[in-house]
């Protein structure tokens, strides 16, 4: 069954696209709301029956203070979802919406359905990874936050009209001192083919140069389990892989020094091959890899990097 | 400054035990209070040992909110005294509902400055509750706070948003959900643990609050994955000749 209505949103722009092709798949209407230029509203015509164009972000204001105007679109139009992505912004602007509209929010959708019956259905990770549950909205709206590239691509079944509704922030009692490009090199381990994960077996930072060098001959992004990145703080977030990180699925993941907690392991069970090195025989990681090396990470590593 | 840091109590992943049918046993799983909570119990402690005032821990939830231990664990972390509010309809609340039992207990509470929520709950980490809460007290709230430093009548805040940090003043009083990256949680003292556990605990239950009914989400299911099936090819040792074994081995398969 299709819902009737679905409004997708996001501060980011360059997610809206996708969250259409969700909103297309999921109700017989899509509507995106654009908090940016004209052209940028215009753009996104093919991809859902209407757009609601909100006016250019005042500069000195931050994009949630457009709750209100998202607020007032729903409210005049009641569709039964609202799409979101998963950006912090995003998480902020859903979180007061649904106390306003009085609607459930579900967060970190892995899937996405609606039942015989009409009701939203998500499937999302608990417990750090450790089960999946299954949702189900019970409010007139349910506001979902999804991952980038979870919908394949799906236009609308018409190009869609220009609604404009111009909308002034609202006073959030928030002031925008600076905003500045956050102080962190761009990586993609993502995108990467081979990623190589460290976690506590590292030991010390120092040792962070043999993994590099072992990286540099496999090709191999560098990414690393919660612990070193919020813990130690020997690598930065973005290259945490684990249920609060990011999900990955390259063809080689090699794990060194990594005990394979389920909260990590949950995002590499896409990895096409995992291999692990650790000394401890024990370690769960070693039944749940294709390849494993029972070893001191920090002693064979230089030896190991000549043989790759 | 009146500090309020709210925190979960959850079960520990690792000990929640998987039934047959991939159903979950929390029965013998053991208890901690949820690691991103540790990071809002840290900030507020800091903020209340540089600029004075009282840091006051709370969290609702089931029976679980009453477990000593925790209670002695999260007063050893500089709060001076705890809240907790335990009533059966929050067993396996979602978002929406959590932040509601929260604002009637901030309410119950009285006057603040500030409330600190961690980034997301351990076990749902829906990363919802903390601008919920700000939005049912009709306070300031915002999310992914990486720093917080006090000014009169406001805060400055840094906040991680999206590929950029944005500086923020935000009006007292205020909600503010802290990113895991703003502090490194203290390890208690013997004698901080030891004083723990004579700071005064106020233990209530929903019947000293106005719980609204009804869950704006409900849970159909809740079970472990299924395991990918791997090989396990397992070399033990770190001579020349096993590294070259298992290197080879590792080699042909990226071919």
């Amino acid at each position: 069954m299709k819902l009737k209505k679905a409004f997708v949103f996001s501060a980011d722009l360059s997610a809206l696209a996708g969250l259409c092709s969700g909103a297309n798949l999921l109700a017989e209407s899509s509507a995106a709301l654009v908090l940016g230029s004209k052209a940028q509203a215009e753009e996104l015509l093919p991809k859902a029956d209407k757009v609601i164009w909100l006016g250019e972000k005042d500069k000195s204001a931050i994009v949630e203070s457009y709750t209100g105007a998202i607020q007032q679109a729903i409210q005049k139009d009641e569709p039964q979802l609202l799409l979101m992505s998963g950006s912090t912004r995003d998480r902020c602007i859903a979180a007061k919406l649904a106390i306003r509209l009085n609607a459930g929010v579900i967060t970190d959708a892995a899937g996405l359905t609606v039942t015989e019956e009409g009701k939203i259905q998500v499937r999302r990770n608990v417990y750090g990874g450790a089960a999946e549950a299954v949702l189900e909205g019970e409010s007139a709206l349910t506001i979902v936050l999804v991952p980038g590239g979870l919908f394949e691509d799906l236009p609308a079944a018409q190009p869609g009209v220009l609604e404009e509704a111009v909308a002034a922030p609202e006073d959030m009692g928030v002031t925008l001192v600076s905003v500045a490009a956050k102080q962190e090199e761009a990586v993609n381990i993502v995108a990467a083919k081979r990623v190589i994960g460290v976690g506590r077996g590292l030991g010390s930072q120092e040792n962070l140069a043999a993994v590099e060098a072992l990286g540099a001959k496999l090709g191999a992004e560098i990414g690393c389990t919660r612990p070193i990145a919020e813990e130690e703080h020997w690598l930065a977030r973005n290259r945490y892989i684990g249920v609060s990180g990011v999900s990955i699925r390259p063809n080689l993941y090699m794990a060194l020094g990594v005990s394979g907690q389920i909260q990590h392991m949950v995002g590499v069970s896409d990895a096409k091959l995992i291999v692990a090195i650790n000394k401890d025989a024990k370690a769960p990681i070693f039944q749940n890899c294709d390849i494993g090396l029972v070893a001191d990470m920090n002693k064979v590593l230089p030896q190991l990097t000549e043989l790759f | 400054m009146k500090v309020i840091a709210c925190y979960k109590v959850v079960p520990y992943e690792q000990s929640i035990g998987v039934n047959a049918d991939r159903s979950l046993n929390l029965d013998k799983a053991e208890l901690v209070i949820g690691q991103y909570d540790l990071n809002a119990v840290e900030a507020g402690a800091q903020l209340v040992e540089k600029h004075g005032g009282e840091l006051t821990a709370l969290t609702v939830g089931c029976t679980e909110v009453e477990n000593s231990k925790l209670r002695k664990s999260v007063l050893s972390r500089g709060p001076a005294n705890c809240v907790t509010v335990n009533d059966a309809s929050l067993a396996q609340a979602d978002s929406t509902r959590t932040s509601a039992a929260l604002a009637e207990a901030v309410r119950s509470i009285g006057q603040f400055d500030l409330v600190l929520c961690g980034e997301g709950s351990s076990d749902l980490y829906a990363q919802q509750v903390g601008v919920q809460l700000g939005e049912r007290l009709g306070v300031p709230a915002v999310n992914g706070v990486i720093s917080i430093e006090a000014g009169d009548g406001f805060v400055t805040v840094q906040r991680a948003v999206d590929g950029e940090v944005e500086t923020l003043n935000v009006q007292l009083p205020a909600v503010l959900a802290v990113s895991s990256s703003i502090n490194r949680t203290r390890v208690p003292s013997m004698k901080e643990i030891l004083a723990a556990g004579k700071k005064p605990v106020q233990a209530m239950t929903g019947a000293d609050l106005h719980l609204p009914a009804g869950s704006a989400t409900s849970t159909v299911s809740t079970l472990a994955p299924q395991q990918t099936v791997r090989s396990c090819r397992i070399f033990n040792g770190d001579s020349a000749e096993i590294l070259a074994e298992f290197a080879a081995a590792v080699n042909a398969e990226l071919k």
